[in-house]
């Protein structure tokens, strides 16, 4: 636990050992109490207004946004793989490109190299990816908070290492196209090239992704996250195992994180390592804080955001340095991200309207 | 073998002019600088122009001093109101840093990648034990190991190294005892960034200066904090030069593994002694 310095010096030993630490409240048992009926009939509406415009939106944009829709929803789906695990698990992941670029990689050289049909491709890919984030995930698991940063980072770079090192397999930095052949309940696969046809599957997977881990942490399994990401020594005292479920988040997370790849491996018909780059994972990473990990939109909001920003900044590098700046204001004003700052905003509003009417 | 003991010192004395920065600071202020090696990029950057407006000396002495002072004006109005954070809103903090200097850098330099010429005292190459060897990284091991001795004598010798051994063993004790944590404080950022600084311009004419070599070094100096053992300078010392040589080792004689060898050796230390080589405490 960090004390202010400068209080520290006034202050005896004992004193501030009981300081509480400032950091971003994850929501309190009355915050969860407090949503009554009318305000859950609310989202409800809230949420399928979201859901079918989400489908009408290729009627309404050329298809440049679109693109641009279709990567900012890939993006939202890693941001979200990446901001689950940190608001259920406080696991910051540096490495989630080795999920995200693994599969597509895998998806491509299950279809290039021994010509598996593309869907039994795909779902191999994925399968592949969480047994990887297993296999991983069971060597640095246990390493809690910094050391596990740091060591998603590293390795990160290692799958990117081992793909841009073994030329004859992966074609080193070029990167290699992937042939889309056959289709599938009508749709050529062929098509997904183009976004209008890209679209609604990835707002499905989009939607749907966010709905699945919504409820995952709202079982038991995801209730037993929480206590263990506030205390994990507490949590272990009343009998709650610490690994397996920590290793079982982080595979549902690379999970979320590798369906991203493979579609976005279809997309574009080509996979390259920039996908597999650290910073594909720190992107994914700092839009999902910026959009706030505390709320399930926030993160794909923060990339939707991000996708647009980069757009418009397109060709130069001012982008970074203002991705980089939002960064770090959001962390120390409002830790919580977006998602905090427009909750606050409606909390207000609806207390005033309360006020107002009573 | 000679070149080959020299080339892992090289990379080994890098490692651990840049990694014992990053320890000390973690060990103090409980921060990992996940902008440590964009610092050190951009140290390099700014080498390579003072180097061409005047000349690799005045860099040499130029760019650690300004990064120390940058230091000094990091802690104070950067680290220190922040003191009460999170460990992860410290990460995340800095790696925003790490966007906004790489900005700047493509903003400045573009992304092209840059060679620089070692100063004429020592561009050419010397003999060492029958076999040749260029100067210049002869000048990096010797610079490099002169460095670490001085920052182990600073610490184990010094009053303010005391302080520095005081404050990362309990914080607030020490600040109770009447230790001026602030301003200890201070001076390990100060050093800390120094040094990158100076890493970064002594990596000018060794390795080449491109937009990745932040992120290459930085994954490879926190496999030597990790090896290590998280906030232990010793540790981080003995570890850099330790993969320095690895990789040197590797390179020469298994040249198809080299990559992977630096974390090999992480994986290995992890299962088998999670804190590290000197870690005192777990990970």
């Amino acid at each position: 636990m960090r004390t202010s310095r400068s209080e520290e010096m006034q202050m005896p030993a004992q004193a501030q050992d009981f300081k509480p630490t400032r950091r971003f409240q994850w929501g309190t048992v009355e915050d969860h109490l407090r949503l009554s009926t009318k305000s859950k009939t609310i989202r409800v509406i809230i949420w399928g207004v979201i859901l079918l415009a989400g489908f009408m939106v290729p009627a309404l944009t050329d298809r440049y946004t679109l693109q641009l829709a279709v990567q900012g929803a890939t993006l939202g789906l890693v941001a979200l793989s990446v901001g689950w695990l940190r608001s259920r698990t406080g696991l910051l992941s540096f490495g989630h490109a080795m999920f995200y670029g693994g599969s597509g990689y895998i998806f491509a050289l299950l279809i290039v190299r021994l010509e598996i049909a593309l869907p039994v491709a795909a779902i191999l890919a994925i399968l592949c990816a969480i047994l990887f984030a297993v296999v991983v995930g069971m060597i640095i698991i246990r390493a809690s908070g910094i050391a596990f940063a740091m060591l998603t980072l590293a390795v990160g770079m290692l799958v990117y290492v081992a793909v841009t090192q073994n030329r004859s397999i992966t074609n080193g930095f070029d990167g290699f196209s992937i042939p889309l052949e056959g289709s599938l309940f009508g749709i050529q696969f062929q098509d997904l090239l183009n976004p209008a046809t890209a679209w609604p599957f990835i707002w499905a997977i989009l939607l749907l992704a966010i709905g699945g881990l919504w409820l995952v942490g709202r079982t038991v399994f995801g209730r037993e996250l929480g206590a263990l990401r506030e205390n994990e020594e507490r949590a272990r005292f009343i009998g709650l195992q610490s690994f397996l479920p920590k290793l079982a988040a982080f595979a549902i997370s690379a999970c979320v994180a590798s369906i991203a790849g493979v579609f976005s491996a279809m997309n574009h018909a080509f996979v390259s390592p920039d996908s597999l780059f650290w910073a594909m994972s720190g992107h994914a990473l700092v839009v999902a804080v910026i959009g706030g990990v505390g709320s399930v939109w926030g993160a794909p909001a923060g990339a939707f955001i991000f996708v647009f920003l980069q757009s418009a900044f397109l060709g130069t590098s001012y982008y970074e340095i203002v991705l980089g700046a939002v960064l770090i204001v959001i962390v120390v004003v409002s830790p919580g991200g977006l998602a905090e700052i427009v909750g606050r905003a409606a909390n207000a509003v609806s207390r005033r309207m309360r006020k107002a009417t009573s | 073998m000679i070149a080959v003991i020299l080339n892992g010192l090289a990379l080994g004395v890098l490692l651990m002019v840049l990694s014992s920065g990053l320890a000390m600071i973690f060990g103090l202020l409980d921060v990992v600088n996940f902008a440590h090696g964009a610092v050190y990029m951009l140290a390099a950057y700014i080498g390579m122009t003072v180097s061409q407006l005047t000349n690799f000396w005045v860099a040499l002495v130029f760019t650690p001093v300004v990064f120390a002072l940058l230091g000094l004006l990091i802690d104070r109005i950067g680290l220190r109101p922040l003191g009460n954070r999170d460990h992860l809103d410290m990460i995340l903090i800095t790696f925003g840093v790490t966007f906004v200097i790489g900005g700047v850098i493509l903003l400045t330099w573009g992304s092209a990648s840059f060679t620089v010429s070692a100063p004429s005292l020592l561009s050419g190459s010397v003999e060492i034990f029958g076999s040749s060897y260029p100067t210049y990284r002869v000048f990096l091991v010797v610079l490099g190991l002169l460095i670490g001795l001085a920052l182990m004598l600073w610490i184990r010798f010094s009053k303010t190294g005391l302080y520095v051994r005081a404050l990362s063993t309990h914080r607030t004790v020490a600040g109770a005892v009447g230790v001026n944590v602030d301003r200890v404080s201070g001076a390990v950022v100060a050093i800390s960034l120094g040094l990158a600084g100076l890493a970064g311009v002594l990596a000018g004419p060794y390795l080449s200066i491109s937009t990745n070599m932040g992120a290459e070094i930085l994954v490879l100096t926190f496999i030597v904090v990790v090896t290590g053992g998280l906030g232990s300078i010793g540790g981080a010392m003995i570890a850099a030069l330790a993969v320095g040589m690895l990789n040197s080792l590797s390179v020469n004689f298994l040249p198809d593994a080299a990559a992977y060898v630096p974390y090999l050796l992480m994986f290995a230390i992890l299962l088998f002694r999670p804190r590290g080589i000197a870690g005192s405490r777990t990970v």
